[in-house]
């Protein structure tokens, strides 16, 4: 006791003010700091509760967000998948159409060909029987002014020997 | 085709007797001299209405040199109106001849013929001479030879006929 009276400590005054803070420890201790931790879970598990909410609400935002690019994704390739068969389809078509084209051009040529083929083969031969007819009858004007009576005497008789071997054979 | 009316004259006209040959020349003469002088086809009809004995000296006249049976055959048809007959008559008669044997000869030349040049074409047929019904005709679209026909037979000896013959076959080639 001197030693704490050299330090200023009053020893009673100690004493009951551990009593004191004894009976605050017991009294906080029994009544407030379960309510208090109770409080404290409250809120921790609120807050908890609140942060489970909004990291679900989260996830489910990314979900929807991850799904929403998904399906953005699906249909861009979908869009992608489209239009590269229409493309691949017209090409189709125009090279078909070409192709027809082609064909109905190539077969109208060869018809074109043809039928002037036919058409100059039919003027050659009108030509032909043009030139033939305009010689004969200039052959027949020349010849009646050139044949003599001494030609047609030689005629007759050559017809006369020609006439006797046919009669001749008619005759067998 | 002769018409009945005609084969009927042809038929009288045979059997008036005579040489046939000469009166088929004599009726071919008559009937290409009323074809080619229309004037005297036209005295013939106007004759049709004489007495008979004027009929029968007119005829005389007219067709001087022809034997009896043709002028006779003249003054029927005179009568009985039917000088354009003539064609038919001629045709019918000949058709008769046929039936007895005669051959149609038909002698197309370019130029006139001598009696040597005929005489060699009649003797290169094989034809009985005394049973030939010959015609000369003159055709200058011959040019030059001959076209012999012989009842249904026909031989082209000529130019004309072997440019023709040139011309059909060029024509088909053609």
């Amino acid at each position: 006791m001197d030693i704490l009276q050299q330090f200023g400590i009053n020893g009673k005054l100690l004493i009951v003010q551990l009593i004191n803070f004894a009976v605050l420890v017991f009294v906080i201790w029994k009544l407030v700091l379960p309510r208090l931790t109770k409080l404290m879970d409250e809120r921790k598990r609120s807050i908890e509760e609140q942060l489970k909410a909004a990291e679900d609400a989260r996830k489910e935002v990314e979900a929807s967000k991850a799904a929403r690019e998904r399906e953005q994704d699906k249909a861009a390739a979908e869009a992608t998948a489209l239009l590269k068969d229409a493309k691949d389809q017209a090409d189709r078509t125009r090279t078909e159409l070409l192709n027809a084209a082609k064909k109905d051009a190539d077969a109208l040529r060869a018809r074109t060909e043809e039928q002037l083929a036919v058409e100059r083969e039919k003027l050659r031969a009108e030509l032909r029987a043009e030139v033939a007819s305009l010689t004969i009858e200039t052959t027949r004007k020349v010849l009646s002014d050139v044949v003599k009576p001494t030609d047609q005497k030689k005629m007759v008789a050559e017809a006369a020997k020609y006439l006797k071997k046919q009669e001749k054979v008619r005759g067998k | 085709m002769a018409n009945n009316t005609a084969k009927t004259y042809a038929l009288a006209l045979r059997n008036a007797g005579g040489d046939a040959r000469k009166t088929w020349e004599s009726l071919r003469e008559t009937n290409q001299a009323l074809a080619t002088v229309p004037r005297l086809k036209q005295l013939l009809v106007g004759i049709g209405t004489r007495p008979a004995k004027v009929r029968k000296q007119e005829i005389s006249k007219l067709f001087k040199g022809q034997p009896a049976q043709i002028q006779r055959l003249l003054d029927l048809l005179a009568t009985d109106a039917s000088v354009d007959q003539m064609p038919d008559i001629l045709e019918g008669f000949t058709l008769l001849l046929r039936q007895e044997g005669f051959e149609s000869v038909s002698i197309e030349t370019a130029r006139p013929l001598s009696s040597a040049n005929i005489s060699a074409i009649l003797k290169s047929l094989n034809v009985d001479r005394r049973k030939i019904l010959l015609e000369v005709v003159e055709e200058p679209s011959l040019i030059g030879g001959v076209r012999v026909t012989v009842g249904d037979r026909s031989y082209d000896m000529s130019i004309g006929g072997a440019l023709d013959q040139l011309a059909t076959n060029l024509e088909v080639r053609a």
